[in-house]
C-alpha cells in the first residue's frame, strides 16, 4: 500500500487539520518538561559532585579562653585533621569570607553583630577515601569542646529528595500529556470513522479488510503528528534558548571558579563549544546536555508520531465493527 | 455458485420482507431479478453481496455458508463479487481511474499493472477521455459505466447489478445490457435486478421473480434475440 495515497479524504477533515496543532502544543509542553527534568538531573549530579570530597569543621569560640590558647587549639585541630588519612587539605576561612557567607542570613551588618562566629575549617578529601567521621568528631571534641564535623550529607540528601520529587512530577506530567495526546487521536479517529462511514462501507463492499482502512488512518495520524511534533519540539528548544538569553541579559550566571551562582558572572561562556552546551549551560547552573539528551529531545516528534499511529490503528480496529 | 435455502430477509426486529426463498445460481449463468418497486430486490442482492446476513435459512456463496463466516473472512469473498449499485456509490473525491482501480489496490496488485488494466477497461467502456475526471463531472450514463467498470475490473465470479439502467435512457440501457452479456460470455455469473419489463422481455434469460414476499424462478421462453449494433457496445458515448 502506498502510504502517501488515501482512499479516504482524511486530510480535509476539520478535526484532522486541528490535530497537528494540538499535538504540537502537547509535544511543546512535553519537551519543556523533559528539558527541565534533564536539567534537574544535571543539577543533582552537579551538587553531589561539588560537595563530594568536602568537609566543614566548625570550632566554637569560647570567650573565656585567651587568644593564645585558642590559637594553639586551632593549630592542634588543623594538625589532627590534616593527619587524618584521606584528607588532602585544610583551610581556615578568613573572618571576611565567613561574614560574606553569613550575610544572606544575618544581613549586611553582620560584622557589627555581637555574635561570636565559630572558626570554620574547609577540608578537602580524596573522593574515593572513606573517612571515619565519628572518630574524627570524637578526637576534635577532645581538643576543642563542641566542635563539629559536617559532610553536608543531610542537606544534600534533603535537596536531592526535593529534586527527585520534581523529576518525578515532571515525568508524571509528561505521562499525562502523552495520555492527552492519545485521547485526542482517539477522538479524531472516531470522528473520521463516523464522517467517512459511507466511503468506508464502499471500501468494505469491494473487499477491503479492516486493516486496510486502519492503515489509512495510521498513515494520516503519523504524518500530522510528526509535523506537529517537530514544530512543538523546535518551539520548546527556542523557548529554552530564549529563556537562557533573557537570563543572560539580567546577568544571572554561573561562576565556574567558585561553583556558585553569581549575579555578576557572564552568562555566555567565553568559548562556546557546541550549541547544546551553550543553550543549557547559559541557564546558569553549570548544566550541559549530552548528545544523548539532545537525541532524546529530537526523538520526541517520532515518539508522538508512533504513539498517534498506533493509537489510530487500535481505535479503528476496535471501533470499525460498530460502523460496519 | 450461489445457493439459497429457505432464506428469510428481515431488518431489525420487524416482520420478514422476504421468506421461503430457495434458488441456486449455476456458474456462468445469467439471471434477471424482477419485481415491483419495493418488492425486496435490493434486499435480496444485499444478501448476495454479503452486506447483511439472512434472518433464517442457508446462504451458500462459493461453497461457504455465510452464517459461519468470521468478519475477517468476508473481504476475500467480496472480492469475488462485483456490485453495480443503483446509486452508483462512486467515491466522489477519487478520479474515474482511482475509482475503478480501487478493487485492485485493495487486493494488493502492482501499481503499474493496475494503471494498465484500468486504462484498458475504461477505454472499453468508452471513458478513455475521462481518466482523471471526478464522478461529479460525469453524466449519469458515464457514472453508470464507471460503476460497472469498477465492478468488473477484478474479473469477479459473480456480478450483481441493482437497476443498472434505472438512471439512464433506453439507448444507454440497451448498450449496458450488451456489455453484461459480453461479461457473461467470459464466464461471469450475472444477476440483474430490474423492474423494467421491457428490458427483461428483450433478453431471454432466466428470471427470479419476487412475488408476494417470495422468489420464484422462471426460465426464458423460446424466441429470437434482438439485433445488436455492429460496433462495440458502448463505444459511442451519448451519455
Amino acid at each position: 500500500m502506498n502510504w502517501r495515497r488515501s482512499d479516504l479524504p482524511l486530510q480535509a477533515d476539520p478535526a484532522t487539520r486541528f490535530l497537528p496543532w494540538i499535538l504540537g502544543f502537547l509535544v511543546y509542553l512535553s519537551a519543556l518538561m523533559i528539558g527541565c527534568g534533564l536539567m534537574i538531573d544535571q543539577m543533582a549530579e552537579s551538587w553531589q559532585a561539588g560537595l563530594a570530597g568536602n568537609l566543614t569543621v566548625e570550632l566554637p569560640i569560647d570567650p573565656a579562653i585567651d587568644a593564645k590558647t585558642r590559637g594553639d587549639r586551632l593549630n592542634a585541630a588543623i594538625d589532627l585533621v590534616t593527619a587524618t588519612p584521606g584528607v588532602t587539605g585544610a583551610t581556615v576561612l578568613e573572618q571576611a569570607e565567613l561574614e560574606r557567607l553569613l550575610r544572606p542570613w544575618l544581613g549586611d551588618n553582620v560584622e557589627q553583630l555581637d555574635v561570636a562566629l565559630p572558626t570554620m575549617i574547609a577540608v578537602t578529601t580524596d573522593r574515593k577515601a572513606v573517612i571515619d567521621l565519628a572518630d574524627l568528631q570524637q578526637r576534635l571534641t577532645a581538643i576543642v569542646a563542641g566542635s563539629r564535623v559536617d559532610n553536608h550529607g543531610d542537606w544534600v540528601s534533603d535537596a536531592l529528595h526535593f529534586l527527585h520529587t520534581l523529576q518525578a512530577l515532571a515525568a508524571f506530567l509528561v505521562l499525562l500529556v502523552l495520555t492527552a495526546a492519545a485521547a485526542t487521536v482517539v477522538f479524531v479517529t472516531r470522528t473520521g470513522l463516523a464522517v467517512h462511514q459511507p466511503v468506508i462501507e464502499i471500501l468494505h463492499l469491494v473487499g477491503a479488510q479492516d486493516s486496510y482502512i486502519a492503515r489509512q488512518f495510521q498513515a494520516q495520524s503519523f504524518r500530522v503528528s510528526l509535523a506537529g511534533g517537530i514544530i512543538g519540539t523546535l518551539l520548546a528548544i527556542g523557548t529554552l534558548g530564549g529563556l537562557a538569553f533573557a537570563l543572560g541579559r539580567r546577568g544571572i550566571g554561573f561562576d565556574r571558579a567558585t561553583d556558585g551562582l553569581t549575579g555578576t558572572a557572564p552568562l555566555l561562556p567565553a568559548a562556546t563549544d557546541h550549541l547544546g552546551s551553550f543553550l543549557l549551560h547559559s541557564l546558569g547552573f553549570g548544566i550541559e546536555l549530552t548528545p544523548w539528551h539532545w537525541l532524546a529531545m529530537a526523538g520526541l516528534p517520532l515518539l508522538i508520531a508512533f504513539l498517534a499511529m498506533l493509537t489510530a490503528r487500535w481505535t479503528v480496529l476496535r471501533s470499525i465493527h460498530r460502523v460496519m | 455458485m450461489v445457493l439459497f435455502e429457505d432464506v428469510a430477509v428481515r431488518y431489525g426486529t420487524g416482520r420478514n420482507i422476504l421468506e421461503n426463498i430457495s434458488f441456486s445460481l449455476a456458474p456462468g449463468s445469467f439471471h434477471f431479478l424482477v419485481g415491483a418497486s419495493g418488492a425486496g430486490k435490493s434486499s435480496l442482492l444485499k444478501l448476495m453481496y454479503l452486506a447483511m446476513p439472512p434472518a433464517v435459512g442457508l446462504v451458500d456463496m462459493f461453497g461457504r455458508n455465510v452464517a459461519t463466516l468470521r468478519r475477517q473472512d468476508l473481504p476475500a469473498l467480496r472480492r469475488r463479487i462485483g456490485v453495480v449499485f443503483q446509486d452508483f456509490r462512486l467515491i466522489q473525491h477519487l478520479s474515474a481511474l482511482d475509482n475503478v482501480a480501487l478493487p485492485l489496490r485493495i487486493a494488493g496488485h502492482r501499481e503499474s499493472d493496475i494503471r494498465r488494466h484500468v486504462t484498458e477497461l475504461l477505454a472499453w467502456v468508452g471513458l478513455a477521455d475521462h481518466l482523471q475526471d471526478l464522478p461529479t463531472t460525469l453524466s449519469g450514463g458515464q457514472q453508470q459505466r464507471l460503476a460497472i467498470a469498477r465492478a468488473v475490473i477484478s474479473r469477479p465470479s459473480l456480478l450483481l447489478a441493482d437497476e443498472p439502467t434505472g438512471n439512464v435512457d433506453d439507448g444507454i440501457g440497451l448498450r449496458l445490457m450488451y456489455l453484461f452479456e459480453e461479461l457473461n460470455k467470459m464466464g461471469t455469473t450475472v444477476v440483474i435486478a430490474t423492474h423494467n419489463d421491457h428490458l427483461v422481455s428483450r433478453f431471454s434469460h432466466r428470471q427470479l421473480r419476487i412475488e408476494q414476499g417470495t422468489v420464484r424462478a422462471f426460465d426464458p421462453g423460446v424466441g429470437p434475440r434482438p439485433g445488436r449494433p455492429q460496433n462495440s457496445p458502448v463505444a459511442n458515448d451519448v451519455g
